[in-house]
Formats: structure tokens, sequence, C-alpha cells
């Protein structure tokens, strides 16, 4: 029989996959924190979670956090700290991963979570940076999940909120930050995307009935795609099951 | 327990203390959030507010809503997806009747950090901020968002800097404190320490007042000790309709709808019915169950679940002579008692 499920799924499971066991994870709001909330409930139970309000490695909650600050990020936690406690471990390069939303994203993985327009005058004025600066700046790999389209893979973002590979390979390390950090994998509704020797966007691996125009027709930027493409395997009955554990009332997926 | 000249209403705290033109803060970061204080600072329709906040959410977004702010400097606005509802922060910045400076999570924190401390500045580590647009673009910190100079310590290094900040008033809600005003606050704690320290007057909501004794028996809950707080405002359901871990939960229903206001008249109706036509919390409350029900706000309310215990005891006593060895021990010089261990 078919596994029904949905594109969010798709991307949460996808992204989850992406977590090495034992690791630590800094993560944002939303779909982050689904992603690594189903990577510890299924195949990396040794992850370790920080979210930079102060919880550190909840053991899963009854309910999903729907903030970092939620009251559920320390229920049953191995500690509840603080965010300078928290940001002491991405400062000092123990944050493995970053797990970031973003609104807009640029070739080199600059991310944008501002603002839509002009800064003073803006279109639609988004949250901003929260710790996706921080993270995106300090962490080892930072993971970023979002929809694409040809307004969210723009060649030339609004705002530059969190860098990425800023404009080239070594840039980063050029203007002082820590070498070896930097965008690793950008996980979408279509398939998942790394970065090159020219730290530009490439496609790693495409959903199950994903076709190569439909990369195309929605990003504004050209990503490169290699000749042969693997395909992400389909989510697992069990992946789905422990997510809709999670989440039983849809508040992300 | 003797009166305390610390505890008033929210009333008296805010018509006290919250000056127009002055800055504030909101010293909870994204766990419960001060409403009970708020909704007093827009009754009282203060204006021309300073809000430095590094993650805003529902109270920041209705003093925006309300008018009282002016500037808000933050990291990050809560704001629903659909561009359709409306939203305050996008009115106003088209209108310049506002104006925002964007840091980071922990920028912000870095600078209510060096508030607190008393120091000049904090460095911020990977030159974040430099890179990005959040340093380039700057609006009413201008030249004094932050500076970057060469690290003494590593010649040609450049280190980024941002400075103090030390808002005039600090608006918190806690868990519980004594009538001293001894404020225990537990779960994520987010930049609270910080927010408030590094503020000249701090304003404290409880759930509850307890005796001096319990707050004794558990000091490592305290987070703002009574010296730093003027003003402790006793308010049940204070943070309502967000969260107060081991009291109740977010009641997001109720929270949703203020996202979901679709127009500025909707929005002031809802602050016509929640903020001004009700003189304090308490009458909040009563309106909300007359709204909604008793049931609805005893569905919020949160279940048992203990720490464990603890044991804070030693012998309370120094008694030498217990294990057969006086003070006489110790007379002879060190440089004796060494030589002496040798020759053994």
């Amino acid at each position: 029989m078919k596994v029904e499920y949905s594109v969010t799924e798709m991307m949460i499971v996808a992204a989850s996959r992406l977590l090495e066991d034992g690791r630590t994870v800094f993560t944002g709001t939303g779909m982050p924190i689904l992603a690594a909330l189903l990577a510890k409930s299924t195949r990396a139970p040794r992850i370790s979670i920080i979210y930079e309000a102060g919880g550190m490695d909840p053991a899963p909650p009854p309910t999903i956090p729907i903030s970092v600050g939620d009251t559920m990020t320390t229920h049953r936690a191995i500690m509840a700290a603080s965010m300078d406690y928290t940001m002491c471990f991405a400062q000092a390069g123990y944050g493995e991963y970053a797990f970031l939303g973003a609104a807009q994203i640029d070739p080199w993985g600059n991310i944008n979570t501002t603002v839509i327009g002009a800064h003073d005058n803006p279109r639609v004025r988004l949250p901003g940076s929260g710790g996706a600066n921080d993270f995106g700046s300090l962490c080892w790999k930072t993971i970023v999940i979002m929809r694409q389209d040809r307004r969210k893979f723009v060649e030339r973002l609004d705002f530059l909120t969190t860098p990425g590979y800023l404009w080239g390979p070594g840039v980063r390390e050029r203007v002082g930050l820590p070498s070896g950090t930097g965008p690793w994998r950008v996980v979408t509704q279509l398939g998942i995307y790394g970065f090159g020797e020219d730290k530009r966007m490439e496609l790693l691996r495409i959903y199950p009935g994903v076709g190569i125009e439909e990369i195309r027709a929605n990003s504004g930027f050209d990503i490169r795609i290699p000749e042969r493409v693997e395909v992400e395997p389909e989510p697992t009955r069990e992946e789905l099951k422990a997510l809709r554990k999670l989440d039983p009332y849809g508040v992300v997926i | 327990m003797g009166e305390s000249d610390k505890l008033m209403t929210a009333k008296e705290a805010i018509k006290k203390f919250v000056k127009d033109g002055c800055s504030i803060t909101l010293a909870n970061f994204a766990t419960s959030e001060p409403f009970a204080l708020t909704h007093e600072v827009i009754r009282q329709q203060k204006r021309n507010l300073y809000l430095i906040k590094s993650s805003s959410f529902m109270a920041s977004d209705q003093l925006l809503a309300a008018g009282c702010l002016r500037k808000i400097l933050t990291s990050w606005h809560l704001r629903m997806s659909p561009t359709s509802y409306y939203s305050p922060i996008d009115k106003l910045l088209k209108e310049k009747k506002i104006e925002i400076e964007d840091y980071s999570n922990w920028t912000v924190a870095a600078r209510t950090l060096a508030g607190a401390w008393g120091l000049p500045f904090f460095p911020v580590k990977g030159n974040s901020l430099l890179v990005s647009d959040i340093g380039k673009i700057r609006s009413f910190e201008g030249e004094n968002k932050l500076k970057v100079i060469e690290n003494p310590f590593n010649p040609g290094e450049k280190v980024v800097l941002v400075p103090p900040v030390n808002p005039d008033v600090a608006l918190i809600h806690a868990q519980r404190a004594d009538e001293n005003g001894n404020v225990q606050l537990w779960g994520p704690l987010g930049d609270t320490v910080y927010a408030a320290l590094a503020s000249k007057v701090i304003i404290a909501s409880v759930e509850e007042i307890v005796d001096e004794e319990t707050v004794r028996r558990s000091p490592f809950l305290t987070v703002i000790p009574e010296f730093r707080v003027n003003a402790l405002v006793h308010e049940e359901w204070g943070a309502h309709p967000m969260e107060c871990l081991g009291y109740y939960d977010m009641d997001e229903p109720f929270l949703v709808q203020w996202y979901a206001l679709l127009t500025r008249k909707m929005m002031e109706s809802w602050m016509d019915e929640w903020i001004f036509s009700v003189e304090n919390r308490t009458e909040y409350i009563e309106h909300y169950i007359e709204r909604f029900g008793i049931e609805k706000l005893n569905k919020l309310r949160a279940k048992k679940y203990m720490s464990a215990p603890v044991n804070l005891g030693s012998t309370f006593e120094r008694d030498m002579e217990k294990w057969g060895i006086g003070w006489e021990t110790f007379e002879q010089p060190i440089s004796e008692m060494v030589e002496w261990e040798v020759e053994e």
C-alpha cells in the first residue's frame, strides 16, 4: 500500500535524516524544531538539541515547542540554562549544526529573514534575525529549511541577515568568520541542495516525482545540476508515525 | 510578614516609574510575557517609549499597535506569515512613525550584558554583524550601533564591539517572589537576567507571593534580588495568554486571535475590549470567564510535575573536637608542619 504524505512532511523527514547522531544542534522556530525532534525520536537519539533560550536537550516533549523559548524546551531537559550559556557553545565551536528557516536565500547561501523591500520602507517586515545570524555565523554546518520559488531563491537578497559564503570561496574566513563553518544543506519542497567548491548552490538530491525543470522553474538563479541526481527516499511509515505523534494537531505539518 | 513598600498595583507601578519618552525592556525572553504590566502601559497611554527587546512577541506588538512606541531595538518581532493580516509594524514603519534598529538575539543580549556588568562594551565573536546588512544598515543608533577595533592581544585581528544598553525600566513577569521582592523564575531563562539587571528600575509582577522562608529554602530559583526590585505586583494570570510554567499553559486560540486580526479597526476594538474596558488584570480575567467560561480557563491550569528534591543540608557545625583535633594543631607555622610531615 502506498504511503500518503504531505510535501511539508517530506521536507521535515528529509531534513531530519541529515543530522548525524551524537552531535549538537541549535534549532530555530517552526520546521527546524520539528525536524530536529524527529531525528531525535527516530535515528539519532543521542543528538543534543540546544534551544538558545536555555533549554538543553529536553526529552521529546509532550507538546512541541512553538518557539525556542517555549517552556516545553526545559521539560525533562538535562539543563535549564540561559541564552548567554547556550551561546557560549556556539562561540567556542561546540555548535555542530545550526538549523534555520529563511524567507530568501541567494546562490551562496546567504539568507534574509528581516525584510522584503527597503529596511526603512518595507513591503513586508519579517521577524528579523533572532538567533539566526549568531548561529549561521558560528556553527559548523548550517542547514536551511524553506520553501523555494523565484521570489525566495533570489540572485540578490533584499537584506542579508545571516551570512552564508557571502560571495565566494574563502570570503567567510577573510571577513573574520570562523574557518570551516557555513551553510551545508538547503532543504526545500523539491529537493536537497549543497554547495560546490565555488560555494554556489548545487542540487544534491531530488524528491520522488519531482522533475529537474521544476527545480529550475522555482529558482531565481542558476542552480548547478549534476548529471546524475539521486532521489531522496520517501518517508517511511515509522518516520511518518513518529512525526505525526510529535505534531498531532498539525501546528507545523 | 510585614508591610512591604514595594508591593503595589500595576497601575501604581506603571504610573510611578514609566514616563513618556523613557526606554523600557520586557525582560521575559519568549517564555511568559508581562501582559498585566504592558496592558497597564497601554491603558495609561504612555507615549514615545523606546523598546529594547531581543525577541519580541504579542506584548511588543500591542505596544506598537497602541501607539506607545517611537523606537525599537530588536532582533526579532513576531508576525504571522499571511500578509493579509494587519501588522502594525509594517504600517508604522511605512508611515515613519517608528524607527527600528536590528540586531541578532545574542548581540542584543550582549548589549544588556555589558549594561548589567557596567562594561564599556562587549566583543562579539566572528564579525557576524559586520558582514551582514544588520551591521551595514543603521537606524537611530548610527555610528554607535557597533564599532570595530583591532584586537590589542592579536594585532591585525578585527573585533566587533557593541555598546552597553541600560533601559530606564524593565517589566518582567515571574512565577513568584517574597514580599521583599526576591523574584524567582524557572524554565528557560533566555536573556532575562541581563535584561533586568541592565535596567535602572525593575517592575516585577508575579503569580504568587510566598514567604521569605520559601525563598531561603530555594535560593537557586531567585533571578533578581530584592535590592534591585523597585516595584512588586501580585498578578495572577499576569502572563495570559502566554504561559507561566507551573501555573498555566499558553492560551493558543486566544493568542492567535490577535495575530489573525485583518484591519486596524479590528485591532482597536480588540484593545478596547481587552485593555481599555477593564481596570486591571482581575477584571480582564473576569471578562475572559464571562466570554469563554471558567472551564476554558481551568483547562489552561498546569498539572503538577514537581522537580526532584535535593539535599541542601550540612552538619551545620564546625566542631573540631569531634574529629579529635583542636585549633592548637594549626598553631605551628606552616613551614614546620611541612617538615614534621616529611619526618613522619
